[in-house]
């Protein structure tokens, strides 16, 4: 064993020194070389690339040399240390150059560790100081950790959430996604910006934008999640505003019924920031302010607030504010009946109309919510386009009311002394008959006969009212319209007789239309007067009622002096006059044609004009006939009729 | 007629001559006319003389016409009696608000004398 020992001892000097020497002497041969090689270089051939190329393989073969050699200092000392050989003083000389790089390595590794401990004292101080919750949970969602922004965001200490689980600050319809999200990273997913909401512990629904990594052991298995959660609530809640602003303006420019504006409005209002219950106030016109609707969560409440009504007290608060209310548990408001029992916190949005309240949203919550400026003045916003809407509307009533009882006014004055004229005259002609001579029962025709047209004018001019008020309407009723013409007729006949001219009616059907008779009648007298008028003396004016193709068709034909073909189309238009009515001095006003077309449009029928200078016009109306259940009301209205007649 | 005494008819209107005028067509109907003035004296006779109908012109002062009937068929005594509205308005909302408030009919001014007899006889049952 010792002579073994001396063996290799002595053999190992041998190998030392030669392997010293062997390390020693490549080195300096490779420096010298590469240093010939570039001096050679420089002062040689001059080559712009060999140069760079030879200055970096000199330093790489300093460094291979270099490494070289202290690599074998190293093994060589670490072989003596672990063989236990002496190798005299250069054993102590190696022994101290392989100190050099294990000091080295001690040192990096030192340092790495100093590193890495700064690292995580770093990231926990960012952990804490971070404005955004994180909170770190394993596997199985238990609470790992919990720094202060979580703390100050979902209302629990750390020491009330770690080792509690994340349901804890979930909302019960979230908690499903939060297992598939907690399944997922568990596969080594990483979650960015996810969109979810959290629970704070007052209950409020906070929007947040969610990044979930994965924390791994030192193997790399992952044993837990981390996330990050950003509070985007407020982002969330202004583009609900905005789009909620957006939609009310949309709604008022719809021009809605003033009746159902605020119980529309609510829920675009309530929809922007999830109050439990909106309801929409009316002022009534006895001056109480009435809850009209309400709505919660998607669906409207009709009778938002049960049977227990607001405190009288706070209603009468409530109608005569004329600026948003806030009020909540902590800082209620009207003596603490509000918010009412059941809520913990309310919002009053009065919507003033003139300064003058008309109504009002009240919003409800549950939980305690935060006082949010921004809210106000967003539904205050809305409220006052929603006050100007009310002013607008019922400025625009009053005008119309105004504007129809004139026309009521005026309708009647016109027409009542007429009927009274038309009336007596009548009478007249009935009662005093016997005693009136010829020229006395002429005198009375003429009277009658301009009363009539008198009428006649004023209906035209009501009727042409009302079209340009745009507020032209017919009333549609079963008619036997042949007993409409033959009464027109009638009544044309007498004012014909005296120009000389004969009527001619034949009825060739009974076609039920629906239809307004008054408007109907001034139609055909209308048409009827044209033609008469337009006649030379011993004319003709033929009315021709029939049956063609699926409508009722009236043709009024005269013999007069016919319309040039360049005038019949403007014939409609409102006081246009045929040149030759002006140029025969026939009177007229030129409204006649207007109010005929007018009454055939209202009745969905079409008119047509064939003319022919010198021999006469016809005019063509077509109205649509009856619906078969039109027909059947009008029989049975006239077996009605038929029927008291008999009894 | 099954009594020897006329049936009466309230007219009313606030114009004298078609008051007049409307009274006369009556009478020649065969009828008794009661006459009023206004909405108020229509309404306290036809409660203190049961007319067998009434003819009511619309634009009244104190009470329309509209008014009028809408009272009458408030009272259990007169909410039977039939009710011509007399209209000189062409505006088709007010006849219709007429009709819906318990007029039993409308007769637009001016009216034939014929016209007026055929709707009275026809409300009448007779």
């Amino acid at each position: 064993m010792r002579t073994r020992r001396l063996q290799r001892r002595l053999l190992s000097e041998g190998r030392q020194r030669s392997i010293l020497v062997a390390a020693g002497v490549a080195m300096l041969a490779t420096i010298f070389v590469l240093r010939l090689i570039v001096v050679n270089t420089n002062e040689g051939i001059t080559s712009l690339y060999v140069l760079p190329v030879a200055f970096i393989a000199l330093q790489l073969g300093t460094l291979a040399g270099l490494v070289t050699a202290t690599a074998a200092f190293a093994l060589f000392t670490l072989w003596t240390i672990v063989q236990d050989v002496d190798v005299g003083p250069l054993g102590y000389v190696s022994r101290g150059a392989a100190f050099f790089p294990i000091a080295l390595l001690v040192g990096y590794l030192g340092s790495r560790i100093k590193a890495e401990q700064s690292a995580a004292r770093e990231l926990a101080a960012i952990v804490e100081s971070a404005a955004d919750p994180i909170v770190s949970t394993d596997l199985g969602g238990t609470i790992t950790s919990w720094n202060p922004a979580a703390a100050g965001i979902y209302g629990y200490r750390a020491d009330e959430a770690v080792g509690r689980p994340l349901g804890l600050i979930v909302p019960p319809q979230r908690l499903d996604e939060s297992e598939r999200l907690l399944a997922r990273i568990a596969r080594g997913e990483q979650i960015e910006h996810l969109e979810t909401q959290r629970v704070s512990r007052s209950g409020r629904h906070l929007d947040v934008s969610l990044t979930i990594s994965a924390i791994r052991d030192a193997e790399g298995e992952v044993i837990g999640a981390s996330e990050v959660a950003r509070d985007i609530s407020a982002l969330k809640r202004a583009a609900a505003y905005r789009d909620a602003q957006h939609q009310a303006t949309a709604l008022l420019a719809e021009a809605p019924r003033l009746e159902s504006v605020g119980a529309r409005m609510l829920p675009l209002l309530a929809a922007a920031d999830g109050w439990d219950l909106a309801t929409w106030w009316t002022v009534t016109a006895q001056g109480a302010l009435v809850c009209e609707t309400g709505w919660s969560g998607s669906s409207p409440r009709p009778n938002p607030l049960g049977e227990d009504p607001l405190a009288p007290g706070l209603v009468a608060a409530l109608s005569a504010a004329r600026a948003p209310l806030w009020a909540d548990s902590a800082n209620p408001a009207d003596e603490g009946d509000l918010p009412p029992p059941g809520f913990a916190s309310a919002l009053w949005i009065p919507a003033l109309a003139d300064r003058d309240p008309a109504g009002g949203f009240l919003f409800l919550s549950r939980s305690r919510r935060p006082r949010d400026d921004e809210l106000i003045a967003t539904l205050a916003g809305v409220a006052s386009q929603l006050g100007q809407f009310i002013v607008r509307v019922r400025a625009q009533r009053e005008s119309k009311r105004l504007k129809d009882e004139f026309f009521n006014m005026i309708s009647h004055e016109l027409r009542t002394p007429l009927t009274s004229i038309i009336g007596y005259t009548d009478l007249i002609a009935e009662i005093e008959a016997p005693r009136l001579s010829d020229q006395g029962r002429r005198f009375i025709e003429v009277i009658e006969r301009n009363a009539k047209r008198q009428l006649r004018l004023v209906h035209d001019l009501l009727l042409l009212i009302r079209v340009e008020a745009g507020e032209f309407s017919i009333e549609r009723q079963p008619l036997d319209l042949a007993a409409v013409v033959d009464q027109a007729v009638e009544e044309a006949r007498r004012a014909a007789e005296q120009s000389g001219i004969s009527v001619q009616l034949s009825l060739e059907d009974r076609p039920v239309i629906e239809g307004d008779p008054h408007r109907l009648e001034q139609l055909l007298d209308n048409l009827l007067n044209n033609a008469i008028k337009f006649s030379e003396a011993d004319g003709i004016v033929r009315i021709c009622l029939r049956r063609e193709n699926g409508t009722a068709l009236i043709e009024v034909a005269d013999s007069g002096i016919g319309i040039p073909p360049q005038e019949r189309e403007r014939l409609f238009e409102r006081l246009f006059r045929a040149s030759a009515a002006k140029a025969l001095a026939i009177p007229g006003t030129g409204l006649g044609l207007t109010i005929v077309k007018t009454v055939v449009d209202a009745h969905g029928g079409t008119i047509a004009v064939e003319s022919e200078e010198g021999c006469g016009t016809t005019f063509k109306v077509s109205l649509p006939l009856a619906r078969e259940a039109a027909m059947a009301a009008l029989a049975q209205r006239q077996r009605t009729i038929t029927g008291e007649d008999e009894r | 007629m099954t009594s020897d005494r006329p049936r009466r008819i309230l007219v009313a209107d606030d114009d004298p001559d078609l008051l007049e005028l409307v009274c006369l067509q009556v009478e020649r109907a065969g009828f008794e006319p009661i006459r009023a003035r206004d909405g108020e004296e229509a309404l306290r006779l036809v409660a203190s003389e049961r007319p067998a109908m009434c003819l009511l012109d619309v634009m009244m002062p104190r009470l329309t016409g509209i008014e009028v009937v809408e009272r009458m068929r408030n009272d259990p005594g007169t909410e039977h009696i039939p009710v011509l509205l007399l209209t000189a308005t062409v505006q088709e909302a007010t006849v219709a608000e007429g009709v819906e408030r318990g007029a039993d009919g409308y007769l637009r001014k001016p009216f034939k004398a014929a016209e007026l007899q055929e709707r009275i006889r026809s409300l009448l049952g007779e």
